[in-house]
């Protein structure tokens, strides 16, 4: 595959130039162990092309960003459920890719342990993008354009799975979301309405157990009582931890950004948010539910919902989607492949 | 049953009776009769050996902890020196939890070697791929991809053995382990959980000291 690309944006980046990754000042420390894969601009444009590039599939058809658009706060919209190599679709929603670093366990159910071994998981996965790791390793190497893309980031040309898996995990972490109306009035650079405020009230008496300020997750499995879709019978955590209370629980999302990041919930079974509130507005508890924070039930009025919605809106950043360091890097010339 | 070849594949050579005290060894190799017991053939059988450690009337003496991965069925392979006067040593059949949480690794640990879940992150210790021959003949292929780092199904494993002076070779005895009721049962385990626990238990007892 030839691929012209304005290499000078990428390569002209001088090896080991550090890049500062900045905590929000209200976000807690990252639990990212940055001494272990320290971040620099090299690296970090190397993974962002890797990231958008499809030269990652078996049959050079799909890229990580063809299931994580930047437009869509690096989730998918176009299809409930992921859409990989050859029109194959997996079993769950992509999620939005926010705020990364301070993310203990990925995947719906945690099934990966560390963000640099994530992309392991679809470059292999039958489903999604079908590919082995030495099959790609050698296909970077006769590239024309990662040998030098690896000698900016790491000072020679050698391309290993450990450089790959880093680098990707470099741009990944610097996708940081701390700029929403709800992030300026923590600043106080702004304040909410009315209307807002009122929902911001009823997000942390009914939501903020499990969907946690400032991310807006605890990064838990819980089970939210959504019931059993019978045709996908994804019983959630337990798969990975094998402990029969794991039963149908799912990693708690953040709730950033949810206007670009539709469908929702680990199957994408809802577009709108006001579905959303329906499943869980349920007065007397939904009847799945066991979690300690729903099994009460939570009482909203239809007031109560459009300022439980304002409030929610704030969360969308987006200064975040249309942020031009994490879009498309490739500047193409020539679409002519061999 | 009919028995084409009898063959007896020990896979270490015959030891040459020298007794270079200052560099006696250690090697490791897989045992099995091909074609004369229940085993037809032996494709894979890879283990992850880490956490050397040699001892003197039970003081630590020498320790290597640098995960090592070897394919037995390439033949006998050389661990380790064994420190003078070393009278027992232990390792661990795995890797370490706390490594299984580090992220992308290299050398021995390079997700490249095929020893590392994707779908689920933790290494695979032991790869053991066999076509066996049960009682009434039939053949049947075993698959184990035995890992798992987790509580309560940490499959993780660790021995200690004796050693005399002299070379000497930690044989995985892989007939007693295909032999084993088990196998029958649980042919095909490639994730973590209980059954990956039972066999790594069964694995690491199959490893002695032959000197
Ligand atoms: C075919 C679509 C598809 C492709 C291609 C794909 N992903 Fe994903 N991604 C998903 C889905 C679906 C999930 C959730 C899977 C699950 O929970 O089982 C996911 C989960 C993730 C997560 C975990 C997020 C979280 O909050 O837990 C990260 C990080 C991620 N992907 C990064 C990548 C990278 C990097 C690539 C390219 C190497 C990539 N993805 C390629 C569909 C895809
Ligand atoms: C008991 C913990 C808990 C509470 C309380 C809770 N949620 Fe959730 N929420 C979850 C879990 C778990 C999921 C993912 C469920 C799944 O996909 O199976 C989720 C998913 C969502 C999603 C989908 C996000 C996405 O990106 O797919 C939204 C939106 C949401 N919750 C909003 C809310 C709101 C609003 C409240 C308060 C009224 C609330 N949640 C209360 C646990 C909780």
């Amino acid at each position: 595959m030839t691929k012209l690309v304005l290499a000078g944006l990428l390569i002209v980046l001088v090896t080991g130039t550090n890049y500062q990754f900045s905590r929000p000042e209200h976000f807690p420390q990252p639990v990212y162990n940055f001494s272990e894969n320290p971040l620099s601009e090299a690296k970090i444009n190397l993974g962002r092309a890797l990231f958008y590039d499809n030269i990652l599939s078996v049959d050079s058809s799909v890229s990580c960003a063809s299931c994580h658009s930047v437009y869509n706060s690096f989730a998918h919209t176009d299809h409930a459920r992921s859409h990989g190599i050859q029109d194959r679709i997996g079993k769950r929603n992509a999620p939005a890719l926010i705020n990364l670093a301070w993310q203990p366990l990925f995947m719906w159910d945690g099934a990966v342990n560390h963000l640099d071994v994530q992309s392991l998981a679809p470059l292999t996965h039958p489903d999604e993008m079908g590919n082995n790791l030495n099959t790609l390793l050698a296909r970077l190497r006769q590239s024309t354009l990662y040998p030098a893309l690896f000698n900016s980031a790491y000072g020679d040309t050698s391309i290993s799975s450990e450089r790959f898996l880093k680098s990707i995990a470099q741009f990944m972490l610097t996708l940081v979301s701390a700029n929403s109306k709800y992030d300026r009035v923590k600043r106080s650079e702004t304040t909410f309405s009315v209307q807002e405020k009122k929902g911001y009230s009823l997000f942390k008496k009914h939501c903020n157990t499990c969907h946690r300020e400032p991310l807006f997750s605890d990064y838990s499995f819980r089970n939210n009582g959504l019931p059993l879709n019978p045709d996908l019978n994804d019983s959630g955590r337990v798969a990975i931890s094998l402990n029969p209370e794991d039963r149908f629980r799912f990693k708690v999302p953040t709730l950033r950004n949810l206007e670009y990041s539709y469908p929702y919930m680990h199957d994408g079974r809802f577009t709108r948010l006001s579905q959303v509130l329906k499943h869980y507005a349920i007065p007397g508890g939904n009847p799945g539910v066991t979690d300690a924070a729903l099994a009460s039930g939570i009482y909203l009025s239809d007031e109560d919902k459009t300022d439980l919605i304002a409030f929610l809106l704030t969360l969308n950043d987006s200064s975040f989607v249309f942020n031009p360091s994490f879009g498309y890097p490739f500047t193409v010339f020539s679409t002519v492949k061999p | 049953m009919i028995f084409l070849r009898f063959t007896r594949y020990f896979l270490f050579f015959a030891l040459a009776p020298i007794t270079l005290k200052a560099s006696d060894t250690l090697f490791i190799a897989a045992d099995y009769q091909a074609g004369s017991n229940n085993v037809l053939q032996v494709f894979k059988a890879s283990v992850y050996i880490s956490n050397l450690t040699f001892y003197r009337e039970g003081k630590i003496i020498g320790e290597k902890s640098t995960p090592r991965l070897l394919h037995l069925v390439d033949g006998k392979q050389m661990l380790h020196v064994i420190p003078s006067r070393a009278d027992a040593f232990s390792f661990t059949l795995g890797i370490d939890s706390s490594i299984q949480v580090k992220g992308a690794l290299s050398g021995a640990l390079d997700p490249v070697h095929g020893f590392y879940w994707t779908w689920q992150s933790g290494y695979i210790h032991s790869k053991i791929e066999a076509k066996l021959q049960d009682a009434e003949g039939m053949e049947k292929e075993i698959i184990w991809h035995i890992g798992g780092y987790q509580t309560p199904y940490n499959s993780i494993r660790s021995s200690l053995l004796n050693i005399q002076p002299g070379n000497a070779n930690l044989i995985l005895n892989l007939d007693a382990l295909f032999n084993s009721e088990f196998v029958s049962k649980n042919p095909t385990v490639m994730s973590p959980g209980k059954a990956a626990c039972s066999i790594s238990d069964l694995i690491i007892k199959q490893f002695s000291i032959q000197q």
